[in-house]
């Protein structure tokens, strides 16, 4: 029993270091890949304003207690979560492009999507 | 009314003036006089006088061998002044039927009922025959007492959930009462207002007790004392009612307002005590002969607030609308507006969405005007029920109503979304994303020109 107790204390700082360690990793990682290479910047800058936006309009239905116009907010939040999905897609073949996939045609179809998405939205949000 | 009275006065003093004038005898001059006077006076007094609200034909229907009439002159006086149009019956030894109709049409609109011991009576005037009666619109007074309870009354009143003690049950009390069983009630209480105004009556009552049965359209008006009991005067140990379980006086309105009183004494109506019962037995016949506590409607109606009828723009959800309906009183005379505070109005599609107490409006001569203001309907579609029931024990029933369709939003009367102050915020982050989305692609673009020539490069 006795040393348990010490062994238990040393496997939780192990694995906050270990936690920690990923964190960095990761971290160091994700900027590694990102340096230097704008056009991820740009897709990351505009992933974490659509993050921001969709939060703001949770938390206002949460703040008004009133999901009233809920086409509007569902066309709102819908084209924050869908631009995101539709930049992610086009991030990871912009990081690695996929067999018989040029990147230019990547983006055009990342252009042709968010295009129906904003024409979807406009017309459900009424 | 006065003016007219007064008129009417003028026109036969200047014609008793004129016939006067003439050279007759002093003599014959107060004949004429007298004649002249009690022929023109009579209308006067029938305007001035209260009357029944829907007819004044009445039948007195009374047993030769029990009831003496000129013992009940104060009562049967007091119909006449109330403009009652008294017809008698006499029940005997013959056996010929009454005929209450003349077809299909009532003959009388009134129907008194004394005590009967006569065997004859019951088939002279059926069960069937007084329910027709009653149930066609003929208000209905029976008298009944331990002497005279003929069969064909006691089941119709059976009908109704009154159950009157059979013959020769007398009401007793050793408190109240005397040797002959004549029971003095100097607090005796009206049990509804509409029917006898509350307050203490001193009433002097010997007779029956009856049960009633425990339905809504039965009013009771006045309750055997608590130390009462009514008990067979042959077979002493047999009872029917005891303490305040009895009733002496109790009175039935049908849902079409025909209305029925019963008391159980008929000495109740005599000219001995109508020093006491006098004031009691005038506020009960006056109710169950329609003199007072008839109320009707004059009609109702609703619209759009803005005063669109629902044929002009028939009603969508949310609306807002307006519902007024008018109520008159008979007050003896003539129909003047009915006040209560206690008037409510349903809007009900199986259950009432809406119960709202009217609030009185408009005043006219004939009638008191009551409003629901302005409320919204519901926001639900569908068949609804505009509906006024007004049931008040001792009061006229009123039930108005009027079915309508509440139709839903067509596709085009929703509100945009830039008319909803909610939603700007949701519009505002889709625009800011189209428009991010605008300077990404642009700077997207921008940048990815010289790295494609760079990777060319190294490619090469």
């Amino acid at each position: 029993m006795v040393p348990k107790t010490p062994s238990k204390k040393a496997d939780a700082a192990s694995s906050a270091s270990k936690f920690s360690d990923t964190i960095s990793a990761t971290y160091s990682a994700y900027s590694k890949q990102v340096s230097g290479d704008r056009q991820l910047q740009l897709i990351d800058t505009f992933c974490a304003f659509l993050v921001a936006v969709g939060v703001i309009q949770f938390l206002f239905v949460c703040a008004a207690k009133d999901s009233f116009p809920l086409n509007a907010f569902l066309a709102g939040f819908s084209a924050c979560v869908g631009q995101f999905v539709l930049l992610v897609s086009l991030r990871m073949q912009v990081v690695s492009s996929f067999t018989g996939i040029t990147p230019q045609r990547a983006f055009g179809e990342f252009v042709l999507a968010s295009l129906v998405l904003h024409f979807l939205c406009l017309h459900f949000v009424n | 009314m006065n003016s007219r009275v007064l008129k009417r006065l003028e026109f036969i003093q200047r014609l008793v003036r004129q016939v006067c004038s003439m050279r007759v005898a002093s003599v014959f001059r107060n004949v004429v006089y007298t004649l002249t006077m009690a022929i023109f006076l009579m209308p006067i007094s029938t305007l001035v006088e209260a009357k029944p609200a829907f007819g004044t034909r009445t039948l007195v229907i009374y047993d030769q061998k029990l009831t003496e009439l000129d013992n009940y002159s104060t009562f049967l006086n007091n119909l006449k002044q109330r403009s009652h149009e008294l017809s008698y019956r006499a029940i005997g030894n013959d056996s010929t039927p009454i005929s209450l109709f003349r077809g299909e049409d009532k003959l009388y609109d009134n129907l008194i009922v004394y005590p009967i011991r006569s065997r004859h009576f019951n088939k002279q005037l059926s069960v069937e025959n007084l329910l027709s009666f009653f149930s066609k619109g003929g208000q209905v007074l029976t008298i009944t007492s331990p002497e005279g309870l003929s069969d064909n009354v006691r089941l119709f009143l059976n009908q109704l959930g009154m159950f009157p003690s059979p013959r020769n049950y007398y009401l007793n009390d050793y408190y109240h009462g005397d040797e002959n069983n004549t029971l003095h009630l100097t607090k005796g209480e009206s049990l509804n207002e509409h029917v006898v105004p509350l307050g203490e009556y001193d009433l002097v009552y010997k007779g029956a007790a009856a049960l009633l049965d425990n339905r809504q359209l039965i009013i009771p008006v006045l309750q055997a004392p608590k130390t009462s009991f009514s008990v067979d005067s042959k077979q002493s140990d047999e009872i029917w009612t005891a303490g305040s379980e009895g009733y002496l006086a109790a009175a039935f309105q049908s849902l079409r307002n025909t209305r029925l009183a019963w008391v159980g004494s008929e000495v109740f109506f005599s000219n001995e005590f109508s020093a006491n019962n006098g004031r009691f037995v005038e506020q009960l016949t006056k109710w169950a002969f329609a003199e007072k506590a008839v109320i009707k409607s004059v009609g109702s109606s609703h619209q759009h607030i803005g005063g669109a009828g629902y044929l002009e723009s028939p009603y969508k959800v949310k609306d807002s609308v307006v519902y007024d309906i008018g109520l008159s009183e008979w007050d003896g005379s003539s129909w003047s507006p009915f006040t209560a505070d206690d008037i409510q109005f349903e809007l009900k599609m199986i259950d009432p969405y809406y119960r709202i107490t009217l609030l009185p409006s408009e005043t006219s001569n004939e009638a008191q005007y009551y409003t629901t203001g302005n409320f919204s309907l519901p926001d639900h579609h569908g068949i609804f029920t505009f509906l006024v029931d007004y049931k008040r024990a001792g009061l006229s029933f009123i039930t108005e109503k009027d079915v309508r369709a509440i139709r839903h939003l067509a596709n085009d009367e929703y509100l945009r979304s830039w008319d909803i102050t909610n939603s700007w915020v949701y519009l505002t982050s889709i625009y800011s994303v189209i428009t991010v989305w605008v300077l990404f692609v642009g700077l997207y673009l921008s940048l990815r020109k010289p790295k494609t020539v760079e990777t060319e490069k190294k490619n090469n």
